[in-house]
C-alpha cells in the first residue's frame, strides 16, 4: 500500500490531539509534524496513566497512542478510553503488530492502527481522516454523522 | 548305633517335678501367641524361643518351606549374633533338615553328625549333637519345621520332649494361621490406604513431580514391594519396575493385577508431570518471545525516532539536490523499518494505516455526503465482527460507495438510510433513499451504460450472496446486498 503523503501546506481544519508516546525523540518529532499541519497538540505524555489523565483533562478529538508503553499496553488504555471517553478517537501508533494484535486494538475501539514510519504522513492521514462520528465505540454502533471534514479536505500527493 | 529311630519309647527320661511347672508355663506362653495380634514373623520367633525354653535346648530353629519345597525362611535362637554372621547364608534344607522336609514326621537323633544324611557342618558352625525336629502343619499343609539341638546337660531329647514339641507345633500351627490372617488383613488395609493416598495424590494440586514421587512411594506399600521405580524399556517407553528382594515370595496373581492398576496410576501421574513440563516450556518460549519482542520494538522505535529527526531537518535544507538526497536516505530508512517489521512478524504486507470497519463505513458515508449535499443516516449493527482477513468488508464498502454514488447521481433524494448488519454467518447492507426510485423499465439499467448495479450483483454472486434494487412503496429506492461471512481470504 502506498503511504498517503500529506501536503503540509494544505489548509486543514485544526484538530486537537493528545500524543502518548514513551520515546522522547519520536514524541518530539510527532508533535512538531502535527503542529506543522495545524493540529492542536494539547498534551504529549509518555505513559498509560498520564495518557489517560491528559485525555480526560484536555478532551481532544484524537489520541495518538503508542501500543507499548512503560506502564502498560496502548490497547488497554484504548479500551478504558472507549468506555470512559467514547467521543475521543484513538489512533494506535505501533512499531510492529501482528494482524491479530491489530485486530485486538480495533476491537478495543481504536479507529485505526498506524505503523510507525520515518515520515509522519501516514499518522497525519489517520489523525485527519479519522471519521468524526466514529461508530467503533463499545456499544455505540449507531451513528448519525453530522456534516464534517472529509478526507477530500486533506489533499494528498505522491512525493 | 548312636542315633535313635523315629520309634521312641514314651516312658524313659520323663522327669516330673520342678520342671513340669516351668514347662507348662512355657506352653501357655506359646499359646498366647495364638491370640495376640502379632505378625507372622513375631509369632515364629516367639515359637522358636518357646520351644528352646520348653525343651531346655541350647539351640532352636524354625524353617519355613517355600514353594520350591526348600527352606524359604530360617529363624534361629541360641546362636550369638557373631556366629550367625560368620555362618552367613542360612540353611536351605539339605542334609538332616532335608530329611524332615521329605518325610515330615518327628525325628529325634542322639548325634546329628552320625546320621547318614548328615552332610556335616560348615566351618564356624558350633558343634551340635542331640537333635529333635517336628513338622508344623497348617491346614493340612506342612508349613515348616521346628528344630532343637543340644539338649542342656548333654543327654538326648526324650519322648516327653517330643510330645511337648508336637503339642507346641500344633499350637504354633494355629498361631501361624492366625498371624497369616492378621498379616493378610494388615496388608489389605495397607493396600487400601496406599490406594487411597495414590488417588488423593493424583487429584491433589501438589507439584506434579511430587505427586509422582508420592505415587511411587505408595506403590511399595500397595504390593509389599521392596523397590518401585521408573525406568525405560528398550523402545524408550516408560516402565514401572516393582521388585521384591530375591528370596521373597514372587507376586501372586492378585498382586499382579494390583500392579497393573498401579502402573495405570503411575502413567497418569507421569502424564501430569509431563504436561506440566510442557506448560513450563511453553511459558519459557513465550517469555523469550516477549523479550525479543521488546528488543525489536525498541530497535524499530529508535530507528523511527532518528529517521523522524532527520526528516525534521529537511526544513533547514534549501538546496533541491539536498532535498532529493535526503528523500533517498529517508526511503532507505523507511525500507529498513518496513523490512524489520515484516521479517520479524512474518507479515506479507505492511499497510501504513489499518482502519477499523466502522471507521471505513463512516469514511465512505462522509465522502458521499459531499456529493449528496446532506449526510446519510447510518445504522451499524454488528453482533459478530468479520474474521481477520475476511474479504467481505472490502466488497461491502465497494457496494456502499457505489450505492451512495447512485443515490447522488440518480435519485434526487432528501435523505438516505444506510444499514450495516454483521452476524456470525452473513453481512447485510441496506441503502434506502427517498428519491425518485429506479426507472420502471429494466432496460434502463442496460441502456444507461453504467456498471454500478452489475458490479454490485457480481460482488454478491462471487461471494454466494444476493443483491436487489427495489422501488419503495412510498417512493425512492431500496438497495439490499447480502453475502455469507467467509473465514478469511482464499
Ligand atoms: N438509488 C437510485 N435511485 C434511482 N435510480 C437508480 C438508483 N440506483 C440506480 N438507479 C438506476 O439504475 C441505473 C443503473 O445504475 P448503474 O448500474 O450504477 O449505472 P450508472 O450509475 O452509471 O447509470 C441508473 O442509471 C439509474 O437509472
Ligand atoms: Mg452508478
Amino acid at each position: 500500500m502506498q503511504t498517503p503523503r500529506v501536503d503540509p501546506r494544505a489548509v486543514v481544519p485544526a484538530r486537537s490531539v493528545v500524543v502518548v508516546e514513551d520515546d522522547a525523540l519520536v514524541r518530539e518529532q510527532l508533535v512538531a509534524a502535527m503542529r506543522a499541519v495545524g493540529i492542536d497538540v494539547r498534551a504529549a505524555v509518555s505513559g498509560v496513566v498520564r495518557g489517560y489523565d491528559a485525555v480526560v483533562g484536555t478532551d481532544p478529538d484524537v489520541v495518538v497512542l503508542d501500543d507499548r508503553l512503560p506502564d502498560g499496553l496502548g490497547v488497554d488504555l484504548c479500551r478504558r478510553l472507549a468506555a470512559d471517553r467514547p467521543d475521543v478517537r484513538v489512533v494506535v501508533h505501533t512499531s510492529a503488530m501482528t494482524t491479530t494484535e491489530q485486530r485486538a486494538a480495533l476491537d478495543a475501539g481504536a479507529v485505526a492502527v498506524v505503523s510507525k514510519n520515518v515520515r509522519p504522513d501516514a499518522l497525519l492521514h489517520a489523525v485527519l481522516c479519522s471519521p468524526r462520528q466514529f461508530p467503533g465505540r463499545a456499544g455505540a454502533w449507531k451513528i448519525t454523522p453530522v456534516r464534517s471534514v472529509h478526507p477530500s479536505d486533506v489533499r494528498t500527493k505522491q512525493a | 548305633m548312636g542315633w535313635s529311630c523315629r520309634t521312641t519309647d514314651r516312658t524313659t527320661d520323663w522327669t516330673p517335678g520342678l520342671d513340669a511347672g516351668r514347662r507348662l508355663r512355657g506352653l501357655v506362653a506359646a499359646n498366647l501367641a495364638v491370640t495376640a495380634n502379632l505378625t507372622l514373623r513375631e509369632v515364629l520367633s516367639q515359637i522358636v524361643e518357646s520351644a528352646r525354653d520348653l525343651l531346655d535346648s541350647t539351640y532352636a530353629a524354625l524353617g519355613v518351606l517355600g514353594d520350591d519345597g526348600r527352606l524359604a525362611q530360617f529363624l534361629h535362637a541360641g546362636l550369638d549374633g557373631d556366629t550367625a554372621a560368620l555362618l552367613g547364608e542360612l540353611p536351605r534344607g539339605h542334609g538332616i533338615l532335608g530329611l524332615l522336609i521329605d518325610d515330615p514326621r518327628p525325628l529325634r537323633l542322639h548325634d546329628l553328625g552320625e546320621h547318614p544324611a548328615s552332610r556335616g557342618f560348615p566351618a564356624d558352625h558350633p558343634p551340635m549333637r542331640s537333635f529333635i525336629g517336628v513338622p508344623i502343619r497348617v491346614r493340612d499343609e506342612v508349613f515348616g519345621n521346628i528344630y532343637l539341638t543340644d539338649k542342656r546337660g548333654g543327654g538326648p531329647f526324650t519322648a516327653e520332649d517330643e510330645d511337648l514339641l508336637v503339642a507346641l507345633a500344633a499350637n504354633a500351627a494355629v498361631a501361624v494361621d492366625h498371624a497369616r490372617l492378621h498379616d493378610e488383613t494388615t496388608r489389605a488395609r495397607r493396600r487400601e490406604q496406599a490406594s487411597t493416598r495414590i488417588t488423593t495424590a493424583l487429584l491433589s494440586e501438589a507439584a506434579s513431580d511430587e505427586v509422582l514421587r508420592m505415587v511411587l512411594a505408595e506403590g511399595r506399600l500397595l504390593v509389599d514391594a521392596d523397590d518401585v521405580h521408573l525406568d525405560r524399556d528398550a523402545d524408550g517407553g516408560d516402565v514401572v519396575v516393582v521388585r521384591r528382594h530375591p528370596g521373597r515370595a514372587p507376586f501372586d496373581a492378585h498382586e499382579q493385577e494390583t500392579i497393573d492398576r498401579f502402573s495405570e496410576q503411575v502413567a497418569l501421574a507421569l502424564g501430569r508431570a509431563r504436561a506440566r513440563d510442557d506448560r513450563e516450556r511453553v511459558r519459557l518460549v513465550a517469555e523469550h518471545h516477549r523479550i525479543a519482542r521488546d528488543m525489536h520494538d525498541h530497535v524499530i522505535g529508535r530507528l523511527v525516532g532518528a529517521g523522524m529527526a532527520v526528516h525534521g531537518l529537511g526544513r533547514f535544507i534549501t538546496d533541491p539536490d539536498g532535498h532529493r538526497r535526503l528523500a533517498a536516505h529517508l526511503d532507505d530508512l523507511d525500507a529498513a523499518v518496513r523490512d524489520l517489521r515484516t521479517l520479524i512478524y512474518g507479515l506479507d504486507e505492511d499497510p501504513a494505516v489499518v482502519w477499523s470497519l466502522p471507521a471505513r463505513v463512516a469514511q465512505v458515508v462522509e465522502e458521499a455526503a459531499a456529493h449528496l449535499g446532506f449526510t446519510p443516516r447510518v445504522t451499524f449493527d454488528v453482533t459478530v465482527k468479520p474474521p481477520v482477513g475476511s474479504t467481505v468488508p472490502e466488497h461491502l464498502l465497494g457496494v456502499l460507495r457505489e450505492a451512495l454514488a447512485n443515490v447522488a447521481r440518480h435519485a434526487c433524494a432528501q435523505g438516505v438510510e444506510v444499514g450495516v448488519t454483521c452476524g456470525a454467518d452473513r453481512v447485510d447492507l441496506t441503502v434506502a433513499d427517498d428519491g425518485t426510485g429506479p426507472p420502471q423499465q429494466r432496460r434502463a439499467t442496460t441502456t444507461s451504460g453504467g456498471h454500478g448495479l452489475t458490479n454490485m450483483a457480481e460482488r454478491a454472486a462471487a461471494l454466494g450472496g444476493a443483491f436487489s434494487l427495489c422501488r419503495n412503496a412510498s417512493g425512492g429506492a431500496t438497495l439490499h446486498w447480502t453475502a455469507p461471512m467467509d473465514g478469511g481470504p482464499g
